[in-house]
């Protein structure tokens, strides 16, 4: 008998291990797939809103509609959920067609069990990219949710993203640099990394400006097209956004009704605010273009610029002044202050008082 | 930092599970860890070893895992008290082979050993399952309450084929608990390993790749001393009844990877 003693032994006896090892993972993973697959019917009654979904934006009408589509033609698509403790289920994807299946009064919809992305800023990010996969979050949401998205590496803080990316990006469009960022919007991960780094080495690039950038681009958008025309919504008014977000009003009609501002108008803030939401419900009602709104807005603002020309000349220097006096609000003043303000405006009257009984 | 549950497996007999179970217990209280060494075994080998007068049954494992209930009162003996501090033992008993009928009866059967703990919390740092030298019910449970395994095997013929077939149970074991997580295998450790003995020294050469093979870890062999027996039969570890025996160092690289666990981020288990 030739060969060492106790020969082929080991592996002899061990011939199964590797085997059986893998099929025992392997039915692992069949069991976690298949408890993960199929949709269920979940009660209406036991889910939330995310609270952190990124779309805020849900027009009645449009929810009203997909009703009659759910009633008529059933749900399409299931629903994404994921479950928090007993019996509570969040809403991962499928906000409208949630709000439209209670409108109906449904008692249970069809929904996936998506696993729980504990970390908060796992669930933003993907929930950011469900909605933006489906290219049809209004930019308004979108800014609104990216600016959060970058502020979350905590690198920056929210307000400064809009300006770090303009800064950016205009220095990019003046030194002739910008292809090499639009360039990495479809490279991949490690690829944009270099290339921005690379923009920093050569200090283009400041390190927040980094930041902002490497988030941006990891999620597949131009940079420099995000600032021309997503961030721009962050800068509208309040009632404006309102309105995006209650009425259904059009962003690019937001953008021509921004041009009725308390300058251009020739009013007070208040009365401004008044005139904006009055020509955007005209807007809303008559569901106008985004041509006719423009045409509108000009419209207010050629009627100020006459009446104001019927005022003969009150320059902007003294039509500021007087915004000013019109601004204070009397009943926030100490009475030391108020004495002090009364005395000026009474030297001050007495003063035009004179100067007007000359002319 | 979690517990660490530690259960020591074998297929075969006289593998040196409880020597490891033993030894381990007193290197890891000599090393500042608190330790509950729980003997799984009917033939409760840990009191011969650790030179505890026998226990009767209301202060085994067996009144842990009586089905008429647990009152949370853990039967825990003092080990080699003189020498070391916060190692403590769980005696095994004949009536754990009882125990073997309430747990196939029991409807948490499997999970009774980890029910017990996590009702009844222990605060060591870790605790040992020795267990019996055979696939039933007894190391089932014991696999239920774990976060990691470690396999002794002598570098023999039947105790090597003996592994290989522990360690097909194991996987299947694992799938059919659905243990989540599942316990870590720490690795294999040679025993009684006799370098003068042509055929050990053969099978080891063939177990370490092999091993190496399916991820698993094969530990530098405990060698083979004859004063084992003899330190056993004082009740006390080799370190004790012989410290300058060079087999007490075989121990360290296990002491170590056990610290190195314990230390781990992962909390797999944390006391409440």
């Amino acid at each position: 008998m030739g060969g060492k003693i106790g020969g082929n032994l080991v592996s002899n006896v061990f011939q199964n291990v590797p085997y059986s090892k893998e099929l025992a993972e392997v039915k692992e993973k069949v069991a976690e797939l298949e408890s993960k697959q199929g949709a269920l019917e979940v009660l209406v009654a036991q889910i939330e809103p995310n609270p952190d979904q990124p779309r805020k934006t849900f027009n009645e009408e449009s929810i009203a509609l997909l009703a009659c589509s759910l009633e008529q033609d059933g749900l399409q698509h299931p629903i994404s959920v994921f479950a928090r403790g007993k019996g509570k289920y969040f809403l991962f994807d499928g906000e409208r067609r949630w709000r439209a299946a209670r409108l109906l009064k449904w008692h249970s919809i069809q929904a996936l069990i998506v696993p729980d992305p504990k970390d908060p800023r796992a669930l933003h990010r993907k929930a950011l990219l469900a909605n933006h996969h489906r290219e049809n979050m209004n930019p308004l949401d979108l800014a609104e949710a990216l600016v959060k998205e970058i502020a979350s590496t905590g690198k920056v803080g929210e307000s400064e993203v809009p300006v770090l990316l303009n800064t950016a990006a205009k220095r990019l469009l003046r030194s002739k640099q910008l292809s090499r960022l639009t360039e990495l919007v479809a490279a991949p991960c490690q690829q944009q990394e270099e290339g921005l780094q690379a923009l920093q080495a050569e200090e283009l690039l400041t390190e927040e400006e980094y930041h902002v950038l490497l988030v941006l681009l990891s999620l597949q958008l131009n940079p420099h097209s995000v600032n021309t025309n997503i961030m721009q919504s962050l800068r509208l008014y309040a009632d404006l956004k309102k309105a995006i977000r209650e009425k259904g009003l059009g962003v690019h009609q937001a953008f021509a009704l921004q041009q009725l501002s308390p300058k251009n108008v020739n009013l007070g803030e208040k009365e401004a605010q008044k005139l904006r939401q009055r020509i955007t419900t005209t807007v809303i009602d008559q569901k106008l273009s985004v041509a006719d709104t423009r045409k509108l807005v000009s419209a207010e603002k050629e009627k100020a610029a006459a009446t104001s020309s019927n005022d003969d000349g009150v320059r902007s220097h003294t039509k500021a002044t007087i915004a000013k006096i019109e601004k204070i609000v009397v009943s926030d003043l100490e009475t030391s202050e108020l004495l002090a303000l009364e005395a000026t405006l009474a030297q001050k009257l007495k003063e035009i008082r004179a100067n007007l009984r000359e002319h | 930092m979690g517990q660490l549950r530690l259960t020591i497996l074998s297929n075969a007999g006289g593998s040196g599970k409880t020597t490891v179970a033993t030894h381990l217990s007193y290197l890891l209280a000599k090393a500042g860890c608190s330790v509950v060494l729980m003997d799984l075994d009917p033939q409760g080998s840990v009191s011969l070893f650790a030179g505890l007068p026998r226990a009767s049954v209301e202060h085994t494992m067996a009144a842990v895992l009586s089905s008429k209930g647990f009152s949370g009162k853990w039967p825990l003996v003092p080990l080699w008290p003189d020498h070391v501090n916060g190692a403590y033992a769980c005696q095994g008993e004949l009536g754990l082979v009882e125990t073997i009928t309430t747990l196939s009866q029991h409807k948490r059967g499997a999970y009774l050993l980890s029910d017990r703990l996590e009702d009844h919390p222990l605060s060591s740092d870790v605790i040992i399952f020795d267990c019996p030298a055979t696939l039933g019910p007894l190391p089932v449970s014991a696999l239920a309450a774990s976060t990691h395994i470690l396999i002794p095997i002598q570098v023999e013929p039947k105790s090597i084929d003996g592994s290989a077939k522990l360690l097909e149970w194991l996987f299947q074991t694992f799938v059919e608990l659905r243990l989540q997580p599942k316990p870590s295998i720490i690795g294999f450790v040679p025993n009684q390993f006799d370098r003068r003995v042509a055929i050990h020294r053969n099978l080891l050469d063939q177990l370490k790749p092999m091993l190496e093979k399916i991820g698993m870890r094969c530990f530098a062999p405990i060698r083979y001393s004859t004063e084992f027996k003899n330190a056993t039969s004082q009740g006390v570890p080799l370190h004790l009844f012989r410290p300058t025996n060079p087999a007490c160092r075989d121990f360290q690289p296990l002491v170590k990877s056990i610290k190195e666990a314990l230390k781990d981020e992962e909390t797999l288990w944390a006391v409440k």
